[in-house]
C-alpha cells in the first residue's frame, strides 16, 4: 500500500538488515562484486585500498559474534557526498531515492570519500584487471570503471534498469520491484529490500529494535538495521570510530 | 612585407583546405558488412514483413537487435530468390552454421543503457526516427568506423550544412539528451548510464 | 631568392592560423578524448541475451541448487535457486578462468599430450599389474563409484584420504551391531559438542538447523568462525581434546541411566576405567578450561537430546588424534548414536563389481606402482608424506587436477581436469544428513582441449572406452532417472528421509583397546605457543574470494595467522605485521592479526599447499613439525 503523499511514480528504495540473522559469511560481498563487475583483489590490495562496495564488519559484542554489512546508506537528507562533489558526479535521484555515483564525471579528487561518514566509498587506484578470459564472466548489465574514479553501492542499478525494461515491455507503470544482489544472495535472508513509499515496508523500518547508523548526523540514511540483542546495538554505537583498514 | 603576407596567406589557405578536406574524411575507414542485405526485398510487396518480425523483444523485455543466424536460416535454408548475395550468404553462413558478425551502426559504449522497450513500447518512438528509413533500403548503408575511437560514423555524426559546420545524424549523448529534454523526461544520470 | 627565417615563420604562422580555423585540431581534441575513454586494455562487457539455466553447485556435499545467468555461452552469475548458497558458490563459475588453472597436460615442466600420458600410464599398468591405485580426494561421489568399478576390473586399489569430514561417523559405525554407513543427522539433533569441526563452514544443514533451535558448543584452541557463532566456545588446549571428552564421560557416568547404558555395551570396562581416571578437575588442568565449564557442558548435552559429539577435525589442519575420535565415538555410543542416521547405499547398475574402499593409511608401504590422483575441486589435499610412503620406487604418479600448482613437482604427469560446468561432475554424499544423493551438474561450457575427468582416465586404464556422461548415465538409470542428456541437464536424486535411524550400538570402544590408549592421549601438546593449522577449503575457488580476507577483515585467509594480543606483544609483533611461519617442512610468509584466541596458540590459516607439506604423526594428526611464527 503506497504512502499517502508520495509523488506518483516515485520510489524511496531502502534496505532493512536483520543483524540477528547475519552470520558474517560474506556471500553478500562476493555476490555484490560479481554483479557489479568489481575486479578481484590485486596482490597488493589491503582493506584500505580494496574495492568493496559492501563490507561486512565483525562487531565486538563480548559474547556470540555479530556482524554488520555496511554499504552506501543512500543518505536522503543533506547527502554529504553530493554536497562536496566539484563535478556534480553525485546525484540523489528524486525518482528512486538512490544516490547515484557517475564514473563518467568523476575526476577522482576523493573529496566524497572524506565526506562520507560511513566510509562507504571506494577508489579505483588502478585500472581493473581480471584473470585472462574472465572478462567473459562480466555482467552485461553493469559497465566497467576506469582507474581514477570513485565507486559505491547504487542499490544494484543494473537490476533496477532490467526491471524497468521488463515493466515497459509488459506495459506496467509505477515504481518497479526488484532485488539487489546482496538481498538475493544472503543465505540467512538477513537483507530485505523495499520501497519506503510502501506503507508496510516503511512500518517495518520503524519497528521494534530497528536503528540506523550515525543517526544523529542527520544524513537520513536509508539502510535500517534490526536486532533484538542489546549488546549488538551497543557495539554499533562506536561505528564512527571503526578504522577502515 | 608583401612576401611575408603572401607566404602567410599561402600557408593559411593550404592548411585551411587541408583541414577542411581531411576532417572527418580521413578519420574514418570503411569496413564491409559480412554480407549484403536488402531490407526492401523482405519488407516490400514480395516479402511483406514488418520490423518486428526480425527485430523483436525477448521475454525479459530486452531487444534482440540484429537477428541471429537461426532466424535467417529458418527461411533461407535454400535460396528463395535469384540474387547472388543470397546464394553467397547461404554458402558462407547458413550451410556451415557460422554466425555472421554484423557491424552495428549505432553501437553505444558499454556504459550507456538504451532500453528499446521504454522507447518503442512506452514512448511510441518510431523505428525510423533513430534508424532512418532503412526498412525501405535496398542495400545496407556503408559502414565507416572512426580509426581511433572505434565508433561508427553514424554515432559520431556527419558534417552537414552549407559550410559543414553543423553535425547531422549521430547518436551521441547530446543527441539523446536533446530529445529527452524536448519531451521533458530527464531525472538523473543513472537513468541512462549503467 | 634567399629563404629567410621570416619566410618560414610567415608560412608556419599562416598554416597554424589556417589549421585553427579548420576543424582539424578541434575534431582531433574531441576524438582523442573519446579515445582516452576507451583504452584497449579495459575489458568490454559481453553483449547479448541473458539466459538462465538451472544447475547444482557440486563443489561440496551440500550440492546447492543454483541458477546460472549466461550470455554468449559464458556464465556470468551464479545465484541461489530456492535454497541458500555460500560465498564460494557465487564465484564458482570463475574456476574456468582461475589464474592457476591447468589447461594442458604436463610431464614434469614440459607440455605433453593427454594421449602420451594415457599411453605411459597404460604401459605402467601393464608392467605392474595389481600395483595400480587411484587416490580419490573427494570420495563419496558417483564418480567415486566409477573409480571403484574401474579398479575392480584391473585388480587395482581404490584409496581415500584419511577421513576428516565424516571421521566421527566412521568411528561410530565401527561400533555398531550391524554394518552401516553413518552420517550426522543435524536436522534432528538439538545439541552438538564439536571439537574443531567447522560446522558452520560448508556444512549446509546448520544454517537451517539454527532456525529450528539447534545449539552448538565448539571446543577448539582458536576462536574460529564457527566458535564465534556458537552458543559457547570452549578454548581447549590443542591436543587435550581427549581429556575433555573423558571428563565428560566421567560426569555422565554419575547418572544412573548412563551407567546402565554403558553396562550394556562391550568394552565398557576399558571406557569406565579411562573415564574414572579423568575427573573434570584433572581435565581442566590438561585442557586449560575451568572444571565447572566442563561439567556444565556434560550436563547440557544430556539435558538437550538428541545430542551429538563430533570430532571430525579441520579440512586443512587434518583430523584430531585417533583417541579423541574414539572418545567422541564412545560418548556417542553412550547416547545410543542418536545424533546419527544410517545412509542408504547408492543404487548400482546390475553387474557392477566395485573394489573395496580403503584408506590410504591402510595401504602397504611401497606397494603402489601406478597412482592416479583425483583432485576434482579446489581445497582438497592430503599430506604428501603419507602418499610418498606408499609409492614403490620409480612409481608413476599422474594427478588429474584442475590446478597446475598443487601437485607440480610431486606428480610426474599433470592431466587437466574439467571444472564445474564443463563436464557432468558430481557432488559427494552430504556430511550432515543421513541420505544418499546423486547431484550431477550439467556441462554448459566447453572444457579446455584434452581435459579429461579422472574417472575417464581410470576408465581408459581399465579398458572401458566410455565417457563420463555414459557411465554416470548408467548409474542414473539405476536410480530411476532417464540417464540420457546428462551433460545438458544434469541430474539430481536423493533417497527418502525418515527411514534413517542408526542401527543399535554394540560397543563403546574398538575391540583392541585397553584404556591406556585414551589416557596416554590425554596430555596436551608440549610446545607453547602451539601452532594450529586450519583453513576454509573453498577459499581457493576464485581470486574474488580474497575480498573477504585481503580487502576486508571479515575472515582469515590463507597465509594469515591469528594470535592473542598478549602473545603478539611478547613476540614483539603488532597486528598487521608480516611474519614467517618456520617449520622443518618449510617456511611461509604470514600476516599476523590480533584475535581473541587462546594466549598459548597461534592459529595459522592455510590452504591445500600447507596440508601437502604436513607430516603425519603416528596418532594420525597432521603436523608441520616444530613450527613457530617469527617476526619477518
Amino acid at each position: 500500500m503506497r504512502k499517502q503523499g508520495a509523488e506518483a511514480g516515485t520510489a524511496r528504495y531502502a534496505m532493512l538488515i536483520d543483524l540477528d540473522r547475519c552470520n558474517g559469511c560474506g556471500a553478500c560481498m562476493v555476490a555484490c562484486a560479481v554483479e557489479n563487475n568489481v575486479p578481484p583483489p590485486q596482490p597488493s590490495a589491503t582493506p584500505r585500498t580494496g574495492l568493496n562496495w559492501l563490507r561486512v564488519f565483525r562487531l565486538n559484542t563480548g559474547g556470540r559474534d555479530a556482524f554488520i554489512p555496511v554499504m552506501c546508506m543512500q543518505c536522503g537528507e543533506e547527502t554529504p557526498c553530493q554536497s562536496v562533489c566539484p563535478q556534480k558526479a553525485v546525484e540523489l535521484d528524486p525518482a528512486t531515492g538512490i544516490v547515484g555515483q557517475i564514473p563518467e564525471r568523476c575526476l577522482g579528487c576523493r573529496y566524497c570519500m572524506a565526506a562520507c561518514p560511513y566510509q562507504a566509498r571506494v577508489f579505483n587506484w588502478r585500472d581493473p584487471q581480471w584473470p585472462a578470459g574472465m572478462e567473459q564472466a562480466l555482467n552485461p548489465r553493469v559497465s566497467v570503471r576506469q582507474r581514477g574514479t570513485v565507486e559505491k553501492c547504487n542499490f544494484c542499478h543494473g537490476r533496477w534498469q532490467a526491471a524497468l525494461e521488463k515493466a515497459a515491455h509488459e506495459g506496467e507503470s509505477g515504481p518497479v520491484r526488484y532485488t539487489p544482489a546482496c538481498a538475493e544472495a544472503c543465505p540467512a535472508q538477513a537483507i530485505r529490500f523495499g520501497d519506503l513509499n510502501d506503507e508496510e515496508f516503511a512500518a517495518e523500518c520503524r519497528g521494534e529494535g530497528v536503528f540506523r547508523l550515525l543517526d544523529s548526523l542527520g544524513t537520513g540514511p536509508k539502510v535500517f538495521y534490526r536486532t533484538s540483542r542489546a549488546e549488538v546495538r551497543e557495539a554499533t554505537r562506536g561505528f564512527g570510530e571503526v578504522k577502515r583498514g | 612585407m608583401i612576401r611575408t603576407g603572401i607566404l602567410f596567406l599561402a600557408g593559411f589557405s593550404v592548411a585551411l583546405s587541408a583541414g577542411w578536406w581531411s576532417m572527418p574524411r580521413l578519420l574514418y575507414r570503411e569496413e564491409p558488412q559480412p554480407a549484403q542485405f536488402s531490407h526492401i526485398a523482405h519488407t516490400g510487396e514480395k516479402g511483406g514483413m514488418s520490423c518486428e518480425d526480425c527485430h523483436s523483444f525477448r521475454e525479459d523485455g530486452t531487444f534482440a537487435g540484429v537477428p541471429k543466424l537461426e532466424a535467417c536460416a529458418a527461411c533461407h535454408s535454400a535460396p528463395m530468390g535469384e540474387t547472388q548475395a543470397e546464394k553467397d550468404f547461404i554458402a558462407r553462413f547458413v550451410e556451415p552454421g557460422i554466425e555472421p558478425q554484423w557491424k552495428t551502426y549505432l553501437r553505444q559504449p558499454d556504459n550507456a543503457w538504451f532500453p528499446h522497450s521504454a522507447h518503442v513500447l512506452r514512448g511510441k518512438v518510431a523505428c525510423e526516427k533513430c534508424h532512418g528509413d532503412i526498412g525501405k533500403s535496398d542495400k545496407l548503408p556503408v559502414y565507416r568506423v572512426h580509426r581511433f575511437t572505434g565508433y561508427p560514423e553514424d554515432v559520431m555524426g556527419k558534417r552537414a550544412g552549407p559550410l559543414g559546420l553543423k553535425r547531422a545524424g549521430g547518436m551521441r549523448m547530446d543527441d539523446c539528451v536533446a530529445c529527452h529534454r524536448q519531451n521533458r523526461i530527464e531525472h538523473s544520470c543513472l537513468d541512462c548510464h549503467k | 631568392m634567399r629563404i629567410q627565417r621570416r619566410d618560414v615563420l610567415s608560412l608556419a604562422g599562416g598554416a597554424a592560423a589556417g589549421l585553427a580555423v579548420s576543424p582539424l585540431p578541434w575534431r582531433l581534441l574531441g576524438d582523442t578524448a573519446i579515445w582516452s575513454q576507451n583504452w584497449h586494455w579495459m575489458p568490454r562487457v559481453p553483449r547479448g541475451a541473458i539466459e538462465e539455466r538451472e544447475a547444482r553447485c557440486t563443489l561440496c556435499p551440500a550440492a546447492c541448487p543454483v541458477k546460472l545467468r549466461m550470455t554468449n555461452g559464458a556464465v556470468h552469475g551464479v545465484w541461489p535457486n530456492g535454497a541458500a548458497l555460500c560465498p564460494a558458490g557465487f564465484a564458482a563459475h570463475h574456476m574456468a578462468w582461475h589464474p592457476l588453472r591447468l589447461r594442458e597436460c604436463r610431464r614434469g615442466q614440459t607440455a605433453a599430450s593427454v594421449g602420451e600420458a594415457l599411453e605411459s600410464l597404460r604401459a605402467a599398468v601393464e608392467s605392474r599389474r595389481g600395483a595400480v591405485a587411484v587416490l580419490d580426494l573427494a570420495p563419496g561421489r558417483a564418480a567415486s563409484l566409477l573409480h571403484r568399478r574401474h579398479m575392480a576390473a584391473i585388480g587395482g586399489a581404490y584409496l581415500t584420504p584419511p577421513a576428516v569430514e565424516g571421521g566421527t561417523a566412521q568411528a561410530v559405525a565401527a561400533l555398531l551391531e550391524k554394518r552401516a554407513e553413518l552420517a550426522a543427522d543435524l536436522a534432528r539433533v538439538k545439541a552438538v559438542l564439536s571439537l574443531g569441526t567447522p560446522l558452520l563452514e560448508g556444512w549446509a544443514a546448520p544454517s537451517f538447523a539454527v532456525e529450528r533451535g539447534f545449539r552448538l558448543i565448539q571446543a577448539e584452541p582458536h576462536r574460529s568462525r564457527t566458535a564465534g557463532l556458537a552458543d559457547e566456545w570452549l578454548p581447549v588446549k590443542p591436543g587435550a581434546e581427549t581429556a575433555l571428552l573423558l571428563a565428560i564421560g566421567h560426569c555422565w557416568l554419575k547418572r544412573p541411566e548412563m551407567e546402565q547404558r554403558l553396562g550394556r555395551l562391550q568394552g565398557a570396562e576399558t571406557w569406565r576405567k579411562a573415564a574414572e581416571a579423568m575427573p573434570p578437575a584433572r581435565a581442566a588442568e590438561a585442557a586449560g578450561i575451568e572444571a565447572a565449564r566442563i561439567e556444565a557442558a556434560a550436563a547440557w548435552l544430556l539435558d538437550n537430546r538428541p545430542a551429538l559429539v563430533l570430532a571430525d577435525g579441520d579440512p586443512v589442519g587434518g583430523p584430531l588424534r585417533r583417541e579423541a575420535r574414539a572418545a567422541a565415538a564412545a560418548l556417542n555410543a553412550m547416547l545410543g548414536a542418536e545424533g546419527f542416521g544410517a545412509r542408504p547405499a547408492l543404487p548400482l547398475p546390475k553387474g557392477w563389481t566395485l573394489a573395496e574402499a580403503q584408506s590410504i593409511e591402510e595401504a602397504g608401504d611401497g606397494s603402489i606402482g601406478v597412482l592416479i590422483l583425483d583432485e576434482p575441486w579446489p581445497g582438497v589435499s592430503v599430506p604428501w608424506q603419507l602418499v610418498e610412503k606408499k609409492l614403490a620406487r620409480d612409481a608413476v604418479v599422474a594427478a588429474v587436477t584442475w590446478n597446475r600448482a598443487q601437485f607440480a613437482g610431486k606428480a610426474g604427469w599433470l592431466i587437466p581436469a574439467p571444472v564445474w560446468l564443463e563436464a557432468p561432475l558430481d557432488a559427494p554424499q552430504p556430511v550432515d544428513a543421513p541420505r544418499a544423493q546423486i547431484a550431477i551438474a550439467p556441462a554448459v561450457m566447453p572444457a579446455p582441449k584434452g581435459a579429461m575427468a579422472a574417472a575417464e582416465v581410470t576408465a581408459r586404464l581399465a579398458g572401458f572406452e566410455t565417457s563420463l556422461a555414459d557411465e554416470l548415465g548408467q548409474l542414473v538409470k539405476a536410480a530411476g532417472g532417464a540417464g540420457e542428456k546428462l551433460a545438458e541437464a544434469g541430474f539430481h536424486w536423493q533417497s527418502e528421509e525418515g527411514k534413517t535411524a542408526a542401527p543399535a550400538v554394540a560397543r563403546v570402544a574398538p575391540e583392541t583397546w585397553t584404556g591406556e590408549e585414551w589416557l596416554r592421549a590425554a596430555a596436551p601438546a608440549a610446545v607453547s605457543p602451539a601452532v594450529v593449522v586450519h583453513g576454509w577449503r573453498q577459499a581457493a575457488v576464485s581470486p574474488m574470494l580474497g575480498k573477504l580476507w585481503q580487502e576486508s577483515e571479515l575472515r582469515e585467509g590463507p597465509q594469515q595467522a591469528a594470535a592473542h594480543p598478549d602473545l603478539l606483544r611478547r613476540h614483539g609483533m603488532e597486528g598487521g605485521a608480516l611474519a614467517r611461519l618456520m617449520s622443518p617442512r618449510g617456511a611461509w610468509p604470514v600476516q599476523v592479526r590480533a584475535a581473541d584466541t587462546r594466549p598459548d596458540v597461534i592459529a595459522v590459516c592455510g590452504g591445500p599447499a600447507l596440508t601437502l607439506s604436513c607430516d603425519v604423526r603416528p596418532d594420525g594428526t597432521w603436523t608441520l613439525g616444530e613450527a613457530k611464527v617469527v617476526k619477518s
